[in-house]
């Protein structure tokens, strides 16, 4: 077999993976290497009509143990082709190949899990906190007049 | 008797209130879409060739099928027993200076070609089993240019890829003193 090359793939600091949503899994549909190519080719693979499923672009960074990946780009039935940030399914394909070291060094994944609580909530717990207070206050004290009167 | 849509004929005063109301008609010959990108337009020549989740044969999506972007095609036969060869390389891309280059081993190609800066990526389409595009900057016929490429695997009938189509085109780009590019 003639699969030997001495010209091999220049290695690429970051790489960008058109996947597309189907049966329930995403897809590897193409790679490229230019983030505007990349989203282009996956317009054009969303729009052409063979993906009814949804496409998306992942950012892939891959060094000596690690790989990571952030969304770029999604396209999906049911958000009108919006650029989102959402948690995706798993990514089923030959280039996802997850080490058991992997991290997601960018930024999307440095939120907290617990969502922030808004601050009329938090007045509110205040403004009970203060009543709960002054209720026992005034049930101690009506408890030490009527303590004091019974002598 | 002048109706509002003779009117719009005829062009008279009412006809900004009687555009209005006329219904556009979709022309009988749509103007056709070309993608301005070729690796785009590659890219969607290869998936319409696709059958189901199989990959293009080699023995259906051939050069010509690339129409006018034939001139910025070749092709790899990765199974040749002496290594990966082009079988076909469009005339824009065709080396001066290179004698015998239609079947000749990926490996001679010069790299100051674009020919030869697009066809050394082949591994990765056999490893990825996907078109990958990629692009950068070079030499080619002894200018700098800026280039974009892309190959595409094609199978044989038993759905092992066989050949690989490459495409690839390019722009001049202006050397600054102090820019390199390469």
């Amino acid at each position: 077999m003639a699969l030997q090359s001495s010209d091999a793939a220049p290695s690429l600091a970051r790489t960008y993976e058109i996947q597309r949503f189907s049966n329930g899994r995403w897809i590897l549909d193409s790679v490229a290497d230019d983030k505007k190519v990349a989203i282009e080719m996956a317009t054009a693979l969303w729009k052409g009509g063979r993906a009814p499923g949804g496409v998306q672009v992942m950012a892939v960074q891959t060094r000596a143990s690690q790989f990571s990946e952030v969304r770029v780009f999604r396209a999906m039935p049911n958000d009108g082709a919006a650029e989102k940030q959402a948690p995706a399914p798993k990514v089923e394909g030959k280039a996802q190949v997850n080490a058991p070291t992997e991290v997601r060094d960018f930024k999307h994944g440095a939120h907290s899990d617990a969502p922030a609580r808004p601050k009329k909530e938090r007045f509110r717990d205040l403004i009970l906190a203060l009543k709960v207070a002054t209720f026992l206050g005034i049930a101690a004290a009506a408890f030490e007049a009527f303590h004091l009167l019974s002598r | 008797m002048h109706t509002r849509a003779c009117n719009a004929k005829t062009g008279l005063e009412e006809k900004g209130s009687v555009l209005q109301n006329l219904v556009p008609m979709p022309s009988a010959t749509p103007a056709p879409l070309t993608e301005k990108r070729l690796v785009l337009r590659i890219l969607d020549l290869w998936r319409r060739f696709h059958n189901g989740d199989e990959m293009p044969l080699a023995s259906v999506l051939t050069a010509p099928q690339a129409g006018a972007d034939v001139d910025h095609v070749y092709l790899i036969d990765i199974c040749h027993i002496d290594g990966p060869r082009f079988t076909f390389i469009g005339p824009a891309l065709q080396v001066p200076d290179w004698p015998g280059q239609s079947e000749a081993l990926i490996a001679e190609c010069p790299e100051d070609s674009v020919l030869g800066l697009t066809s050394r990526n082949w591994r990765e389409i056999v490893d990825r089993e996907v078109p990958v595009t990629r692009g950068g900057v070079g030499r080619n016929r002894g200018e700098a240019v800026l280039y974009r490429s892309i190959l595409v695997p094609l199978a044989d009938e038993s759905g092992r890829i066989s050949v690989i189509m490459g495409a690839a085109n390019w722009r001049l780009v202006e050397q600054h003193s102090g820019t390199p590019i390469e």
